[in-house]
């Protein structure tokens, strides 16, 4: 296996230190903006070359058909501290410099067990073959690949397109019509939810904020 | 504001982690009380007797579990070498890895030492080692499931996996179902040996029996009040923990948790024992069969237990996030565990 090495984007400002910091990705989902399109399904699908039964990201909607109806789309969160990473015996799912939870299919095992531990539901598995769930582990790549040499054929089959290689943001990001769902580092993506909850007032419709503070803030 | 709930499957599709737990737990349990009967044996045959049966029954036990374990997985062969390919020494798989590697083969040591008549000397060291791994066995399988991360509030991804409770009931379900398993080796090596010679073969292992249905007594009545004390707490737990009480005494698991696991496995063995102690004593009745029903419905009642359990790991603890909890570093306080700072 050639472990090429990865292409990391970069914080535009130097860190403290003068040196170049890499960026920490990250995806954000605005419930007050998500309109239930799938369009960002459909664009990760057409992207990766998903293979069946796999969704990397879904639009969940609750409280459907009801006042407080709720859209959102679910991809993998690339968590700081990832309960996938911690669980995984063999080290399949690690974290690159910049952030990203990446998953080397070449040592996966396909155990399940960052399935339970994930509370996002993103690592998910095949259900093609005769005996339900087998093979490897798939997940949300950030279109970032694999640890394999970037756009090569190896990658695009297991992995999918590598367009943080290009210098693109995640493909389904790019597509979002409503601009809910937002990649790219964290700097950068708190800026933007900071401009739009001020924009909004108490609470901003943080998830969560009516159950721990109560409405009419 | 109706939690999310993410339904995942995987373990539950197939019957190898279910039969895994049920077996590893069940091995553990053998080997400890076989261990515990040997040390504690003294000139007494009828537990050196138990023993022996409980060290037998060790071996297909671990055997078809560690198969099952092992080809539950996608690529089985690095499973075999996990020595090599299991890196990261902060998961329970790992850790559950060299404790089912070391387990196996002291397993086979200590029933081949019975087997070959080995001093007695040879068998209580082996005895002494197989004691906590025993333990540290069926305690495993329980630590496997309930590792799967915490969030800030001590609320559960999996609540149903809980590590307060799930790995105590998976030790004490382990050695329950362990002397129900060596009790019945025990019959049916008995009946085995009897059909060639006389029938003291058969009045040495009904005796054996009857320990092992004693004892059972009692590790079953400790299993059920450590279950009432799971229902009881997450009945008036978190959210999470709640949907995960009536997913399984009111929603789609209640008939295989109250018929499969309670009724089966605790309650009608205890009906059992009640009956074939009053028949014997009162009415003189030779019921010897009832061991075998008894012993067959703990092992099926333990069985049903990880199938409970295993299948409640789909339901998810609701992701409520309230902001009071989102860490600002530097601004509100120590850094919150798991989450950091």
């Amino acid at each position: 296996m050639s472990q090429a090495q990865v292409t990391i984007p970069y914080r535009q400002a130097d860190g403290p230190q003068g040196k170049k910091e890499p960026a920490r990705m990250k995806f954000y989902i605005d419930v007050k903006r998500c309109i239930e399109c799938g369009g960002c399904e459909v664009a990760c699908k057409n992207e990766n070359n998903v293979p069946p039964g796999i969704a990397r990201i879904r639009v969940v909607t609750i409280n459907e058909g009801e006042p407080g109806e709720t859209n959102v789309a679910i991809p993998c969160m690339h968590c700081s501290k990832a309960p996938c990473v911690a669980v995984c015996p063999v080290d399949a799912l690690f974290h690159r410099p910049d952030g990203i939870v990446a998953l080397n299919k070449e040592t996966c095992i396909g155990c399940g067990y960052c399935l339970y531990a994930c509370p996002f539901g993103a690592p998910q598995f095949p259900k093609g073959s005769p005996f339900g769930s087998r093979g490897v582990m798939d997940k949300c790549t950030y279109c970032a690949g694999g640890p394999e040499v970037a756009f090569s054929e190896r990658e695009r089959r297991l992995y999918g397109s590598n367009r943080i290689a290009e210098g693109k943001l995640p493909a389904c990001a790019s597509v979002c019509a409503t601009k809910a769902l937002i990649a790219g580092d964290a700097e950068e993506v708190a800026n933007v939810v900071r401009q739009r909850v001020a924009a909004r007032g108490a609470g901003g419709g943080a998830w969560g904020w009516d159950a721990a503070y109560g409405k009419g803030f | 504001m109706e939690p999310i709930v993410l339904w995942q499957h995987k373990w539950g599709l197939t019957f190898h982690i279910p039969w895994y737990l049920f077996l590893g737990g069940l091995a553990g349990g053998t080997l400890t009380v076989a261990a515990l009967a040997d040390l504690f044996s003294g000139t007494r045959e009828r537990l050196r007797d138990f023993s022996r049966a409980a060290a037998y029954v060790t071996i297909p036990a671990i055997l078809i579990g560690g198969l099952s374990l092992t080809f539950h997985l996608g690529k089985p062969e690095r499973g075999f070498a996990f020595p090599l390919f299991f890196t990261n020494y902060q998961s329970w798989m790992t850790i559950g890895g060299w404790i089912l590697g070391a387990f196996a083969p002291l397993a086979i040591a200590y029933a081949a030492a019975w087997y070959l008549n080995i001093g007695r000397g040879v068998r209580t060291a082996l005895a002494l080692i197989a004691l906590p791994l025993g333990l540290l066995m069926s305690l495993y399988t329980g630590f496997l499931l309930s590792a799967t991360w915490v969030v800030p509030g001590n609320r559960w991804y999996v609540p149903l996996w809980d590590s307060r409770y799930l790995p105590l009931l998976f030790v004490l379900s382990g050695i329950s179902t362990g002397i129900a398993a060596a009790g019945l080796g025990a019959l049916v090596m008995g009946r085995w040996r009897t059909s060639s010679a006389s029938d003291r073969g058969a009045r040495e292992s009904q005796a054996v029996a009857e320990v092992a249905s004693l004892a059972d007594v009692a590790a079953i009545v400790m299993e059920g009040a450590w279950v009432y004390v799971f229902l009881a707490s997450f009945g008036a737990g978190t959210l999470g923990q709640q949907m995960a009480f009536k997913l399984m005494t009111q929603g789609e698991l209640a008939p295989w948790f109250w018929w499969g696991f309670v009724a089966t496995g605790l309650a009608l063995p205890l009906v059992a024992s009640g009956l074939h102690t009053v028949g014997e004593r009162v009415f003189h009745a030779r019921l010897g069969w009832i061991f075998y029903v008894k012993f067959v419905l703990v092992l099926v009642g333990g069985l049903m237990l990880r199938y409970v359990i295993v299948w409640g790991g789909d339901l998810k603890t609701p992701l409520i996030f309230p902001p009071s909890m989102w860490p600002v570093p530097g601004v509100s306080g120590p850094p919150i565990p798991g989450l950091g700072g």
